[in-house]
């Protein structure tokens, strides 16, 4: 025993200590964390007003004399402020905490809005190929086109025209396109001797604030998205901790065949111990990924206020099936690194292997969505499949019967099982082969003949 | 005197292939013994097999009074095709082996220390293997093997490659642990390094045991009979002279063109040419004639194999010899 812990801490020492592991399973989740913290930062900017000329070509005006109204700064900056109030009135009462969040977030929006600064042109129609130019020269913000219809009530007569200069942001589009279009609502309104704010408030929906209820007892906000990639996030990191360390698995034994290290190890220790110990070793590695990975996930899922997604429960979910998936994994990749003298070699013979574990990136959506679906059942216990398969429906929103975590638990260790079997006939016979790579179907007949 | 190791009535296939078949052996303890055998003869899977890398197909394997198996702490190995891990410090590596190879944990450093000491690379301890040249990477190798100082020792080749100082160094120390009781096995393509240290050999081709005697045996065995004389002066009525001396057999000059050898008879008296020769003259070189390994190596393969199998080995020879 003492030489498998041995043979498994050298493994796991010579991995852990190399800058590539340093750089691929601490700095990367690193500056991913920082990231998730740095880049809202970076990203944020303080809008610009919107400011400059905006022709309307008009026939009867109403329309001209709305938008006077919608572009007024002083009727603008008199509905902030007395949305501001508003806000800050509800903060002060006894508000759930995710509804709170959002009020919050709306009067940061709000502080940061300037009211924009449009002065309106009334056009005739002899000036509208002058006013033309001066928007493409950028004299001019834009230029809108009403026709008299657009006030009736004939559906294919309801639009405008508006023309932009090349240079208008995104947001700025969005102001003038929408002050138009309240414009031309509130001549409507006018024409109907209607008043508006009355007919808004009559069609106004009511916001909905969406709060999960979590099982430990708590609320959190509801994310979809967040929800919806919960599992993929999961699944992702289960297989990337499993096939990171599969992978230095294999490259530790091929160079300790290549390097004629391999002999000398087997004077000392038997092909099983030395199997064991290195399996023993990379799965510590892959725990090491799994804690600092999923430590990034969880601190970011805190941080942006998704710490229910993440649970105790899921996170031991996650190390069950870490477990089950890396020793089949492992088992594989140690067979493989056995027969080869060369990672080249290694390839070819990883080909099918690779294609079978890239099966739950395929169907992640349909078995997060439909985690009880049977496509779903059945994958979950067809072995090379059982832990990415259980680790997506565990991590969905539906829930999954208990039983089938200790049933699949079973045929995982079964596929473990199988898989340790087969390795440790091909890791014996092939770690003093040199010379050509075996086929498939040699590696198949050193299994039956150990 | 006990067996280190005692090999009986073992085989091992590979697939089709036989690599050993029927092999019967017994190393004394204590002895250094010489493991000679052309290339694929068998002598690696037989070692393989004492290290229980290999199981055999049929017969047992006893090492050190155990199976081969519980024996594997207390064998030292150094195989032909060797490395080390080039990324680990040879303190590291050689703590590595030490460990798993039994040796006592308190005090692995110093042991370390002892040994880079005594094969004279006091300073490596904290290099990388892939910083050391070629020929201090062998003598870390062979530090791997003695490291936790085995009762049984087996090395494959161990003067591969190695520089005449560096080799100097080597042979010492297996001198000494031989002189401390060590058992060593020692596979060899260079009789005559294999000739001047072991004191038995055992030959094996095709798998199976062709030679096992002592230095002195082989010697007996194989003793060519045969005296080389070279006079000072040679006159041509001397040829008809040396054929008529008693108890020689046949004359033909010396393969350098200076001077004859004669094969002797049965009942020749080398004494008595000895002091016929020398009242025919005074001589440059007056030799009986020795058997080498070499030769020895060549008879019994060709004894074995035939012709076309002896020009193999004999090409081997060169090539191990340049």
């Amino acid at each position: 025993m003492q030489r498998i812990l041995d043979v498994a801490w050298r493994e796991f020492r010579h991995t852990v200590m190399t800058k590539a592991f340093l750089l691929a399973a601490v700095v990367l989740p690193a500056l991913m964390w920082g990231m998730a913290i740095v880049l809202p930062l970076l990203l944020h900017a303080s809008p610009k007003p919107l400011v400059g000329e905006l022709a309307l070509f008009d026939p009867d005006g109403r329309l001209f004399e709305a938008a006077l109204v919608e572009f007024d700064s002083t009727r603008l900056g008199a509905e902030r402020d007395a949305k501001l109030a508003e806000i800050q009135a509800a903060l002060e009462q006894n508000l759930p905490p995710t509804y709170r969040d959002t009020l919050i977030k709306q009067l940061e929006r709000l502080r940061e809005e300037s009211a924009p600064k449009v002065q309106l042109i009334r056009l005739g129609e002899a000036e509208w190929e002058d006013a033309k130019a001066s928007v493409r020269d950028g004299k001019r913000l834009a230029l809108a086109r009403f026709d008299a219809a657009v006030l009736g009530r004939d559906r294919a007569a309801n639009r405008f025209e508006l023309f932009l200069g090349e240079d208008l942001t995104r947001q700025h589009t969005e102001e003038l396109r929408g002050a138009l279009q309240r414009a031309v609502v509130r001549a409507r309104a006018d024409q109907a001797q209607l008043e508006l704010e009355f007919v808004r408030g009559l069609v106004a929906q009511p916001s909905v604030v969406t709060t999960t209820l979590t099982r430990t007892g708590g609320e959190a906000a509801q994310n979809d998205m967040a929800r919806l990639f919960t599992p993929l996030a999961f699944m992702v990191l289960l297989w990337t901790s499993t096939m990171l360390t599969g992978q230095y698995l294999l490259t530790s034994t091929i160079e300790e065949k290549s390097n004629r290290v391999m002999e000398v190890l087997l004077s000392a220790v038997s092909p099983m111990e030395l199997l064991t110990g290195k399996i023993l070793g990379q799965c510590g590695v892959g725990l090491v990924v799994i804690g600092l990975y999923g430590g990034v996930g969880v601190a970011t899922a805190s941080n942006l206020g998704y710490a229910h997604l993440v649970q105790a429960d899921k996170l031991a979910y996650l190390v069950l099936y870490f477990l089950v998936a890396y020793f089949m994994v492992a088992s594989a990749m140690a067979a493989v690194g056995a027969a080869v003298s060369e990672l080249r070699e290694a390839q070819a013979l990883m080909g099918p292997m690779s294609l079978v574990f890239m099966i739950p990136f395929f169907a992640w959506f349909f078995i997060s969505e439909h985690p009880n679906s049977t496509f779903s059942l059945v994958l979950s216990f067809v072995p090379p499949l059982t832990p990415f398969t259980m680790i997506l429906r565990l991590t969905s929103a539906e829930s999954v019967p208990l039983w089938q975590v200790p049933a699949t638990a079973l045929v995982g260790c079964l596929g473990v099982y199988a898989s340790v079997w087969a390795a440790a006939r091909i890791f014996r016979v092939g770690l003093l082969m040199t010379g050509k790579a075996p086929t498939p179907r040699e590696l198949w007949k050193w299994i039956r003949a150990s | 005197m006990s067996s280190a190791i005692s090999i009986r009535g073992v085989g091992k296939r590979f697939g089709e292939r036989i690599a050993v078949s029927g092999l019967d052996l017994e190393i004394p303890t204590g002895s250094l013994t010489g493991v000679l055998g052309p290339n694929g003869a068998g002598k690696s899977t037989t070692i393989r097999m004492v290290l229980s890398i290999l199981l055999p197909d049929e017969g047992s394997i006893e090492v050190l009074g155990k199976t081969a198996l519980d024996a594997k702490s207390r064998i030292g190995y150094l195989p032909e095709e060797r490395g080390l891990y080039r990324t680990m410090t040879v303190e590291e590596y050689l703590s590595y082996i030490a460990k798993l190879k039994g040796a006592p944990r308190v005090g692995i450093q110093q042991r370390v220390k002892h040994w880079l000491e005594r094969i004279e690379l006091p300073d490596v301890a904290r290099k990388k293997c892939q910083e050391l040249s070629k020929g201090m990477q062998q003598k870390v190798q062979f530090l791997a093997a003695v490291i936790h100082e085995p009762e049984l020792l087996i090395l494959d080749e161990p003067f591969s490659g190695l520089d005449p100082v560096n080799a100097v160094v080597l042979d010492r120390l297996i001198r000494e642990l031989r002189a401390n009781g060590v058992t060593i096995l020692l596979c060899t393509h260079l009789m005559h390094q294999a000739e001047t240290v072991c004191d038995r050999f055992v030959l094996i081709h095709k798998g199976r045991k062709r030679l096992d005697a002592t230095l002195a045996q082989v010697r007996e065995r194989f003793d060519p009979r045969e005296l080389h004389y070279e006079p000072l002066r040679a006159t041509p009525e001397l040829a008809p002279q040396l054929s008529r001396l008693p108890g020689v057999l046949a004359v033909r000059p010396s393969d350098d063109g200076h001077g004859w050898r004669l094969s002797l008879g049965a009942d020749a008296a080398p004494e008595e040419l000895f002091r016929r020769l020398l009242d025919l003259g005074p001589a440059r070189a007056l030799e009986l004639a020795r058997v080498t390994l070499d030769h020895v190596f060549v008879r019994v393969v060709r004894e074995a194999e035939g012709e076309r199998a002896a020009q193999q080995a004999e090409d081997e020879l060169h090539a191990a010899g340049s």
